[in-house]
């Protein structure tokens, strides 16, 4: 990932600098509103000296087979690690670089990235939100589904 | 789960017998322990997998996961009064601190800001919350070190607090109290009077707590020098709240940050240290329970009346956009980013949690340190599971 | 025999003496269990303890026995059954053939060993197999380690304990217990024998030293790595259940039982008040009914000391095993070895 950080009214762009950065790193990624692909990889780094927080989206590209590969941060924050191997086993975005990609959370082969909008919550397929009879008489749209694409 | 298939089924089996290959292998160089899921010593059930040398650790790695609950998820198909409730549960044992930073970051989308009682109510949560989390941290220090007697003072001391909340929001562990716009009920009479006696008494649970295990020699020879993390490295990682602070970063976000909370209209002073180690840790936390019990005295004084509770409509549909808000929770700095484009509920909720940084750092920490040093670093990073997991 | 003469042939005095002994071993043990693990643990502990059982809880120690017993016999599979098995049985032996050398009373003993001394602290280091043979044939890592801190902790304690005794046999001239019995009740503290001449006084440094190697040889807290509930969840007993937990329970608190007896005896002058009460003037005058009070006091004494182990225990975290190594290798023995040589000196001199 190319980028040059500029933190907020300043216009230094020396990326040696980021290692005195303190990440309250969390790259999520977003869905359609806001960006041009269908992924996004968000995060957040926090300067911890001059009090300033920045949030930096970056869109990526799927490649031809459908996957998609972005650079890892690990040697500029090596807390960088676990993050990134959640969202790889997440979302399914592999980081060039990183060492140990495996899963954090699902079993070793677990098929299948969880949170993608079009991998299923099983719970609500399986059973009907019971909370849909106590709720008061909405206006038309019912949310509780389990599909939001 | 039946709806798994037989596939994904049989290479959960697979993968959990290569894990316990692992475990098997006796290499001869060292011995592969596992302090395995379920330990006493771990709060929850988090695994570390150590490869021993004698009696020091050559290598190690937590492997977390084993209570991931799929909280991201799950809020995509609830309604926003409904992820308050199901958030709670992140860090369980300061409940209320959970939901602050979503309700926020849900009321910075909407726009609307908590009446000024509301907000001071929330902040006296808030710490009284941290309290009860970081007293229980005390007590279960001695735990792990051995000392069995301070676990059943902090319990003790920490009913009262517990009750105070229960008092206020019907709830012990899981007050699901907050709402967007403000809270949901005011506070009941006498609660007032009852918390100024409470925080006395912590104050001098804290007391005690330092004479009975901080000033132990035993305790400090534990503790002083094991486990030192320098600033630069905490920064990397990503440690927040008191492991932060206790490298010598002064960063707290109560007062670096400017949110709808009343931490503007108090006074406290945020202890660092300059050491690393697990006793600067510790310290650290013990000093920050006595800074909360002058918060919330200082916010019990200067309560403003008014309403709780901001109009809003009778269902909420939050407004297309995204917002990130973070606090200074218990364990460290807990994080939401909403994206919601307009529904009853959110598109997108990211946690982060502070545990989850905050044992990242473990495989490093860990390097060269005897076995009984991992139970000590463990204990003074203080993790809950709940927050790793999510 | 007491002052009714009573001819009991031989096998009836060794009948008495087993009976006596498994008594002497198991009373103090529940004694202990009860009065200090379950009240005075929770006491300090701000509640209350067992008072389900029995009146204020009483009948909890027979309780929880029966609950021990009557579990299934469960011997992991890797383990070696045989000396798996074996472990928690040579740590209760050891304890019952250490009480056979304490003296009860004047003539309320088993045997009147003339190198008491000297067995009871070569007995005392068997247990050291047990806790060994229980950690290595339980076939779990967690023993593993707990057996192996066990071996060089209790190994290091050892010699700490030797040597303090070393002086207050200096100071009695005898290692036979009961004349060290007899010479700290028939003492005198520079002429005046108003409290006879408990050997506490000279050899406090050897006290102190030797409590603390109890507290050791006991893995009791501060020195309970080999079990260190919060790391090894007990450690070499981790995979012992049933009634071979309670026999290494029983053992537990047995061996403690008996360690204070036995540091009773030699420091705090054993079953005897002295003798200048009664104006007794060497042990063939005392009169016969000490055999009876004399257990009494000596469980008195016990209790006491086993009050303060119980008590450092529930109070203290616990050392590390390199900080506890550093402990007696570096502070306690050349303290003894200093604590011997002042003895020496002094007795010669004085």
């Amino acid at each position: 990932m190319d980028w040059m950080p500029s933190p907020f009214g300043d216009g230094e762009n020396d990326p040696t600098e980021e290692v005195e950065e303190d990440p309250a790193a969390s790259e999520i990624r977003q869905g359609y509103t806001g960006g041009d692909t269908r992924f996004q990889m968000l995060a957040r780094v926090t300067d911890t000296r001059r009090h300033v927080s920045v949030t930096l989206k970056a869109d990526l590209p799927q490649h031809d087979d459908g996957t998609m590969s972005i650079e890892s941060w690990i040697p500029v924050y090596a807390g960088a690690n676990w993050h990134e191997r959640e969202t790889h086993e997440m979302f399914g975005i592999s980081f060039d670089g990183h060492p140990d990609l495996r899963n954090m959370y699902l079993p070793g082969d677990f098929e299948g990235y969880p949170l993608r909008k079009d991998f299923p919550l099983l719970a609500r397929l399986v059973k009907p939100w019971p909370g849909i009879v106590d709720v008061e008489p909405m206006p038309a749209s019912d949310d509780d589904e389990g599909d939001d694409s | 789960m039946t709806m798994l298939s037989e596939r994904q089924q049989m290479s959960y089996i697979a993968a959990q017998a290569a894990d316990a290959r692992l475990n098997v292998e006796l290499e001869t160089e060292g011995m592969t322990l596992n302090i395995g899921p379920q330990h006493p010593a771990t709060h929850g059930t988090l695994r570390i997998i150590a490869r021993l040398d004698g009696e020091q650790v050559v290598w190690a790695e937590p492997s977390a996961g084993y209570m991931h609950r799929g909280y991201e998820k799950l809020t995509e198909v609830r309604t926003f009064p409904q992820v308050t409730a199901l958030i709670n549960r992140i860090d369980w044992l300061g409940s209320f601190a959970n939901e602050v930073p979503f309700i926020l970051a849900a009321e910075q989308l909407m726009d609307i800001e908590a009446p000024p009682r509301a907000q001071h109510i929330r902040t006296i949560l808030f710490e009284l919350s941290r309290i009860a989390n970081v007293s229980l941290f005390l007590g279960d220090l001695g735990v792990q070190m051995g000392a069995v007697t301070p676990v059943f003072m902090a319990f003790r001391d920490r009913e009262y607090v517990l009750n105070l909340i229960e008092g206020a929001t019907g709830g012990r562990f899981h007050p699901n109290f907050d709402r967007i716009g403000g809270l949901k009920d005011d506070l009941p009479k006498g609660w007032l009077d009852e918390t100024r006696q409470v925080m006395k008494k912590l104050r001098n649970f804290c007391d005690e707590i330092e004479d009975l295990l901080f000033g132990n020699e035993i305790f400090q020879s534990r503790t002083r020098g094991i486990g030192v993390i320098p600033a630069d490295v905490a920064r990397q990682y990503g440690l927040s709240g008191a492991n932060l602070r206790a490298s010598g970063v002064d960063w707290d976000l109560r007062r670096d940050q400017s949110l709808p909370l009343a931490y503007d209209k108090v006074d406290f002073r945020v202890w660092t240290h300059p050491d690393g180690d697990s006793w600067a840790r510790c310290w650290i936390r013990l000093q920050e329970v006595r800074e909360a019990t002058k918060i919330v005295d200082q916010l019990i004084e200067t309560l403003p009346p008014g309403p709780v509770m901001t109009k809003v409509p009778r269902i909420i549909k939050v407004p297309e956009g995204e917002a990130w808000v973070s606090t200074e929770n218990p364990l460290g700095e807990m994080g939401y980013y909403v994206v919601s484009k307009g529904d009853l509920g959110p598109f997108r909720v990211k946690i982060r949690s502070a545990s989850f940084n905050n044992i990242s750092i473990t495989p490093w920490v860990l390097k060269g340190v005897y076995v009984p040093d991992i139970i000590t670093i463990l204990a003074s990073l203080y993790f809950i599971l709940g927050d790793i997991d999510r | 025999m007491m002052s009714i003469a009573l001819e009991i042939p031989y096998w009836g005095q060794s009948l008495l003496r087993v009976l006596g002994g498994i008594g002497a071993v198991l009373l103090p043990a529940g004694t202990i269990v009860y009065l200090f693990l379950f009240k005075m643990m929770s006491f300090m502990q701000s509640r209350l303890g067992p008072m389900e059982a029995g009146p204020y809880g009483s009948m909890q120690l027979l309780a929880e026995v029966g609950k021990w017993l009557q579990k299934e016999d469960i011997i992991p599979e890797n383990a070696d059954a045989k000396i798996y098995k074996l472990a928690p049985v040579i740590v209760l032996v050891s304890t019952f053939l250490l009480v056979v050398v304490v003296p009860f009373g004047p003539d309320a003993l088993f045997t009147d060993f003339s190198a008491g001394v000297f067995y009871a602290l070569a007995i005392g280091s068997v247990s050291v197999i047990g806790i060994l043979v229980a950690g290595w044939s339980s076939a779990n890592k967690y023993s593993l380690l707990g057996g192996l801190r066990a071996a060089g902790q209790l190994i290091a304690y050892e010699l700490p304990m030797v040597l303090a005794v070393v002086g207050v046999v200096i100071q009695a001239g005898s290692m036979n217990l009961q004349q060290i019995v007899v010479a700290q009740n028939s003492g005198s503290i520079f002429g005046w024998d108003g409290v006879g001449f408990p050997f506490v006084l000279t050899q406090f440094v050897g006290f102190l030293i030797f409590m603390i190697a109890v507290q050791a040889e006991l893995t009791q807290v501060p020195f309970d790595m080999p079990i260190a509930e919060s790391e090894l969840v007990s450690g070499y007993m981790t995979e012992y259940s049933g009634f071979r937990f309670l026999i290494f329970f029983i053992g537990e608190f047995a061996t403690a039982g008996v360690f204070a007896f036995i540091a009773s005896v030699l420091f705090l002058g054993g079953w005897g008040i002295p003798f200048s009460w009664f104006g007794w003037e060497s042990l063939d005058a005392v009169d016969g009914w000490m055999n009876i009070v004399g257990p009494v006091i000596m469980l008195t004494k016990m209790l006491v000391l086993t009050g303060i182990i119980m008590w450092v225990r529930f109070s203290y975290p616990r050392f590390r095993e390199d900080q506890l190594q550093k402990f007696a290798w570096k502070v306690l023995i050349p303290l003894s070895l200093a604590n011997i040589a002042v003895t020496a000196i002094l007795k010669v001199a004085i």
